[in-house]
């Protein structure tokens, strides 16, 4: 445990330093090797502990209202620490190159890598302490690094705008936390999550309000679909890539484990618990991945798509609280093995997917998939790991996505339900399908628009391949993959403790062992049809170079076009025309244009956008509420007699309520 | 096992081919012709080994892989599912999952070798395929999740067994099916694999720039998916299960593909091509089906 | 007890009367009245620097400061802390009966409690209906400073002192950010003059 503390004191220490040492490459060095530095102390820590050693254990004791300050680090929390430290370190080796033109500028960079070195903190502090208090503090502390980090590029009003509205929804997040730990510290006196297990494991009205409560702040801090996504994709768009990637892949994760913690400290959840997981995450897979087929912004659709993906995590929580309410430790260990899995899973993907669309940013300059293309043969390196990310995203075998989705299958399709439940499990899986589906469509449009074919605007070409602090972490992330997706027993290795903590007294320890074992037994198979898939492969490739003597280039067939330009090509709207079109209602497309009129016309022009129905419709709610109130509010300031009227109104309901309250 | 392994594995060779002559061979009698050999697919496989390819000078390397991986993909796929007399190469628990998302992955590379192109009519076709096929997927996994229910199993193989547990469920999940069948294979009323007409398209457009080998790995690999999902659908149907009549079972299997082939090329003779934005609506058919499918699975009560 | 309604009615009275200065000096004078009567209470170095603190920096040099700002940018004149009607009135009225019930239910027996949390939570909710009704920042300055002194006089009626080392960090960021708020002000005002130079807008277009 020391050695969290210690690791700790480092990060602090080398952000301190970052800010204070003159040059801005000491500056950024002392950041990552300060990072490196705790993130070995950590690791050397908390691996024992995710492969099944006994937990981690301290506490100090500061005055009151604190009280006492838990520090523990079971299977759970050294998952989610043992892999958010690393990514953390791949993030600042990445915004090496990512910010290699600042660096000459006068720009301090040192306050950048501070930040990023804080997040390491907040998240030691979020994932190791199990004190109320010193959560929030994690909590904001995560919040706030994550903003500064984000509005990097502050002279851009757009990119503050995004900023603050990133702002604003994580302080609702922490609202919502605030009001559901509020309410059980009021019924338990303290702040310490083994008291607040004590009241969760009671069945009561006031464990269903705290309930969902903590769930929509999850809710809000991972980006749920339909209402607390909103600022996601402002917000990814507007961060440097490697900060949206952090973002998505560590920082957000945050909320997942605050999901599955609430789980564990209520025990045995209510049926209903786990319907309405699974009911919002499936709602926000779905919306989530609808946006993604439309967007033209490469980091907007990669935003979206997490929002899709932390959908599919909780959709496997919600399956584990299932089995955890009816007693059915096979089913509960598919779900939650599948969700914290898809957690990691999300993460080495997601990361590596922001980190390829900062490579196009680096080098092209722009990130709109109607300008781009052709980039596969300037920047080769890239497109091969922005194509593994693509297919282990669309959660194709025998990458990890699909191992993690497979388990949350067998969950939904397995014998452990009867009669309407069954059936709306089945549904579930087939909502899971769609998802699949329309998320490689999604990434064939971006990977196929940005790397193939041919650039769409001449302007928008790359020079050359991405730097390679960049290329270097995103071959480990690719790497990490493929390993995770072809060895699925690596997977599931690390995620067997956590899974054991979170069954921890559900049944027998000798059910829950076979249990445990199960998603090993349902993924074995499935290694060995990738280790077939990939020899089939093989072995047709050496078919094809034997065949294959010489070729010949030629154009494209262009049907008779003598001039085929490559504005010709399809571009990103019209791929997903046909599929916005049908869900119309949910995809608004906003359409700009000037048409060329007369017989001699000027150049006309048409700019479509599709724009996110749910912020609309808030923005629009919010205005025009506000307006109305001001209206309201001016016209009573300037007349005497409407303002009597209406503060008598107000007098008559306020003593009305008081008086009512009195009554005994 | 072993021996029905590799009769198995001779059929899968061989089947893909006869089945392709079948459908042609069906819509040119109907059409008043005597049509292609019953093994013209052989021929012009071999043909197409033969030559050389070319390749657009837009491309990379993906249009040279993307073949390869259409094929693999088909490949296993084909080893996975039950094909004929409902048996199969490899068989685990929930492996209709990872048969439905290797086609998706197979579909992933022949639409992006079509991007690769540069060219406004693949990336048509491909753009076409994506949106149709997202909306097929919900209907496979739903009639295959409610036909697990009623025969309480969870591999490929033993849900398809017949063992009377079907009942009329089969109706509404052979509909379903078949769609599935007619939107993978491109098959009429989804797509048109004669039409010349590259804006009518849907998979025809997106090979238009394969040549040679490549274009030969597409071919055996559209003709095996088209065998695959035939052969599932002679699994449901198919009275007789492996185990216990393995003679009759192969038997009735193969006739059952082969009235597949001929359904198929009548309906390709007798039907026109649907118009291309009612194709959704004839997948959502599918799913409807698939729904009701399950529906009838929730008023039985379940399987616990 | 008393102390708790001194200080309440010492915030509350000016706000019907709505003129900025009348509501700096308020401020001050409260967090004057607290720190001498912790003053006089005060058993240890704790308590008695946290009334120097109180005094000297909140009661003193920031209603000083801002005024002396404020003063110096012609802008402030017209500046009315809560408009003047009876609508805002009965609102604000409403939210310290809202307040008081809710004391009344936190702290049930304990009386002197009840009457410290009302007063500082009806100070705390005064403080940001004025924050929602003004749009020029120096009201919104009085009405976060109103909130500030809310906090300040539970935290300080509270059992519980802070270390020095800490409420010296406190009194330094808090003076920090008065500073930053001053300029702030003299920058817009200097700004100002040339007319039709708008401030930025928070929210941006949506696209």
């Amino acid at each position: 445990m020391t050695l969290v503390i210690v690791a700790a004191s480092v990060l602090i220490l080398g952000a301190i330093l970052a800010c204070l040492v003159p040059s801005n490459g000491h500056r950024a060095a002392i950041s990552i090797v300060s990072q490196a530095l705790a993130t070995a102390l950590v690791e050397w820590a908390v691996l024992p502990v995710l492969f099944g050693a006994a937990e981690l254990r301290s506490s100090f004791v500061r005055p009151p209202p604190v009280d006492e300050v838990a520090l523990r680090v079971d299977a759970l929390s050294a998952f989610f620490l043992a892999f958010s430290l690393p990514m953390t370190l791949l993030g600042s080796i990445y915004a090496l190159g990512y910010l290699e033109a600042y660096f000459k500028k006068a720009r301090h960079v040192g306050f950048h890598f501070a930040l990023l070195n804080l997040t390491s903190l907040a998240f030691i502090l979020i994932y190791a302490l199990r004190n109320g208090l010193v959560f929030f503090f994690g909590w904001e502390l995560a919040a706030i690094s994550a903003w500064l980090l984000v509005i990097w590029d502050y002279p851009n009003q757009r990119i503050r705008f995004a900023g603050f509205n990133y702002l604003v929804s994580t302080h609702f997040s922490f609202l919502f936390l605030l009001a559901g730990f509020l309410v059980i510290h009021a019924r338990t006196r303290s702040w310490d999550f083994d008291s607040f297990a004590a009241f969760l494991h009671q069945p009561s009205l006031a464990r269903s309000v705290t309930f969902v409560l903590l769930m929509t702040s999850f809710g809000l801090k991972s980006a749920f679909f339909p209402f607390f996504h909103t600022w996601l994709p402002r917000a990814h768009s507007a961060a440097p890539a490697h900060v949206s990637a952090l973002m998505s892949g560590v920082i957000h994760k945050a909320g997942l484990y605050g999901m599955v913690r609430v789980m564990t400290l209520v025990g045995e959840p209510e049926e209903w618990m786990g319907w309405y997981v699974i009911a919002f995450s499936a709602t926000s897979a779905v919306g989530g991945v609808l946006y993604t087929a439309a967007q033209r912004d490469l980091k907007r659709l990669l935003g979206y798509s997490s929002t899709e993906n932390v959908g599919i995590a909780g959709m496997g929580f919600g399956i584990g609280c299932l089995g955890l309410t009816w007693h059915n430790p096979t089913l509960a260990t598919l779900g939650f093995a599948g969700g914290i899995l898809h957690v990691l899973n999300h993460a080495t993907f997601k990361c590596l997917l922001f980190y390829g669309a900062g490579s196009i940013y680096r080098m092209t300059h722009t990130i709109d998939l109607e300008r781009l293309g052709g980039l596969a043969k300037k920047m080769p390196l890239t497109a091969l790991f922005f194509l593994v990310g693509g297919v282990a995203i669309s959660a194709l075998p025998p990458l990890n996505g699909f191992v993690s989705e497979l388990c949350i299958y067998a969950g939904l399709l397995g014998a452990s339900a009867s009669g309407v439940a069954r059936g709306l499990l089945v549904g579930t899986a087939a909502v899971l399908a769609f998802v699949g589906a329309v998320s490689a469509l999604s990434m064939t449009r971006a990977f196929g628009l940005s790397f193939l074919g041919a650039p769409r605007d001449p302007t928008a070409t790359a020079h050359g391949e991405a730097p390679r602090s960049m290329l270097f972490t995103m071959a480990l992330h690719a790497a990490g993959v493929v390993v995770l997706g072809l060895v699925p027993a690596t997977g599931l290795s690390l995620v067997r403790e956590p899974s054991r903590f979170v069954l921890a007294g559900a049944a027998p320890s000798a059910v829950i062992e076979q249990a445990l074992a199960t998603p090993l037994e349902i993924l074995a198979p499935v290694a060995r049809v990738g280790a077939i898939l990939v020899a089939t492969l093989a072995t047709l490739a050496l078919l094809r170079a034997l065949l294959v003597r010489a070729s010949r280039v030629h154009v494209t067939w262009g049907c008779g076009y003598t001039r085929v330009s490559p504005r010709m090509q399809y571009s990103g709207s019209s791929f997903s025309a046909q599929f916005r079109a049908f869900f119309g209602a949910i995809l608004p497309l906003l359409r700009r244009e000037k048409l060329p009129i007369g017989p001699f016309p000027a150049t006309g022009e048409i700019k479509t956008h599709c724009v996110d129905a749910v912020e609309r419709r808030m923005f629009k709610v919010l205005g025009e509420g506000e307006a109305t109130i001001r209206r309201l509010v001016e016209r009573i300031s300037d007349d005497a007699r409407l303002s009597f009227a209406a503060g008598l109104a107000v007098l008559v309901v306020v003593m009305g309520v008081v008086v009512m309250g009195a009554r005994p | 096992m072993n021996a029905w392994a590799a009769l198995h594995v001779a059929l899968l060779l061989v089947g893909p081919i006869y089945f392709v002559g079948i459908v042609n061979r069906t819509k040119s009698i109907w059409g008043g012709r005597r049509g292609p050999r019953l093994d013209q697919l052989f021929h012009d496989l071999v043909r197409l080994l033969r030559k050389e390819p070319v390749y657009s000078e837009t491309t990379s390397v993906l249009v040279r892989a993307g073949p390869l991986v259409a094929l693999a993909t088909a490949i296993v796929a084909a080893a996975i599912a039950p094909v004929v007399s409902g048996y199969s190469i490899l068989s685990f628990p929930y492996d209709f999952v990872v048969f439905a998302y290797l086609l998706g992955l197979g579909r992933m590379f022949l639409m992006l070798a079509a991007l690769d192109t540069g060219s406004a009519f693949e990336g048509m076709g491909a753009s076409r395929e994506a949106t149709f096929a997202s909306f097929i997927e919900p209907a496979f996994f739903l009639t295959l999740g409610s036909f697990a229910v009623l025969s309480g199993e969870s591999s490929f193989v033993r849900i398809l067994a017949p063992s009377g547990h079907l009942g009329a469920g089969v109706i509404f999940g052979f509909v379903a099916l078949l769609i599935f069948l007619q939107i993978e294979a491109a098959r009429i009323p989804v797509d048109d694999p004669n039409t010349h007409l590259e804006l009518t398209m849907i998979h025809e457009v997106m090979i238009l720039d394969h040549s040679g080998p490549d274009l030969a790995a597409l071919q055996t690999a559209a003709a095996l998916k088209m065998f695959t999902c035939a052969g599932i659908l002679a699994a449901v149907l198919n009275p007789f299960g492996i185990e216990t009549h393995p003679a009759a079972a192969t038997v009735t299997s193969i006739a059952l593909i082969a009235a597949t082939g001929v359904g198929v090329g009548l309906v390709e003779s007798l039907v026109a091509r649907l118009r291309m934005s009612a194709l959704p609506r004839y997948a959502l058919v599918a799913v409807l089906a698939s729904v009701v499918s399950v529906g009838l699975v929730v008023l039985r009560g379940g399987n616990a | 007890m008393i102390l708790a309604l001194v200080f309440f009615f010492i915030f509350a009275i000016p706000i019907f009367f709505a003129s900025w200065r009348l509501m700096l000096a308020s401020l001050g004078v409260q967090t004057l009245v607290l720190a001498l009567v912790t003053l006089q209470h005060a058993h240890d170095l704790r308590h008695a620097f946290a009334a120097f603190e109180l005094g000297v920096v909140r009661g003193v040099f920031v209603p000083t400061y801002l005024a002396h700002v404020a003063r110096s940018s012609r802008t402030a004149s017209q500046l009315e802390v809560l408009p003047g009607n009876l609508l805002h009135w009965t609102l604000a009225f409403a939210l310290v009966v809202g307040s008081a019930t809710f004391a009344a239910e936190v702290s049930l027996a304990d009386v002197p409690r009840a009457f410290d949390v009302a007063a500082s939570a009806s100070e705390v909710l005064i403080g940001f209906f004025i924050l929602s009704t003004q749009k020029q920042p120096l009201g919104q300055a009085i009405g976060a400073l109103s909130l500030e002194n809310g906090v300040v006089f539970l935290e300080t009626r509270g059992a519980h002192h802070l270390e020095i080392p800490v409420q010296v960090g406190i009194a330094v960021v808090f003076v920090l950010l008065v500073l930053q708020l001053g300029w702030f002000l003299r920058r817009l005002a200097a700004e100002a003059t040339p007319p039709g130079a708008p401030a930025t807008n928070g929210a941006g277009e949506v696209l």
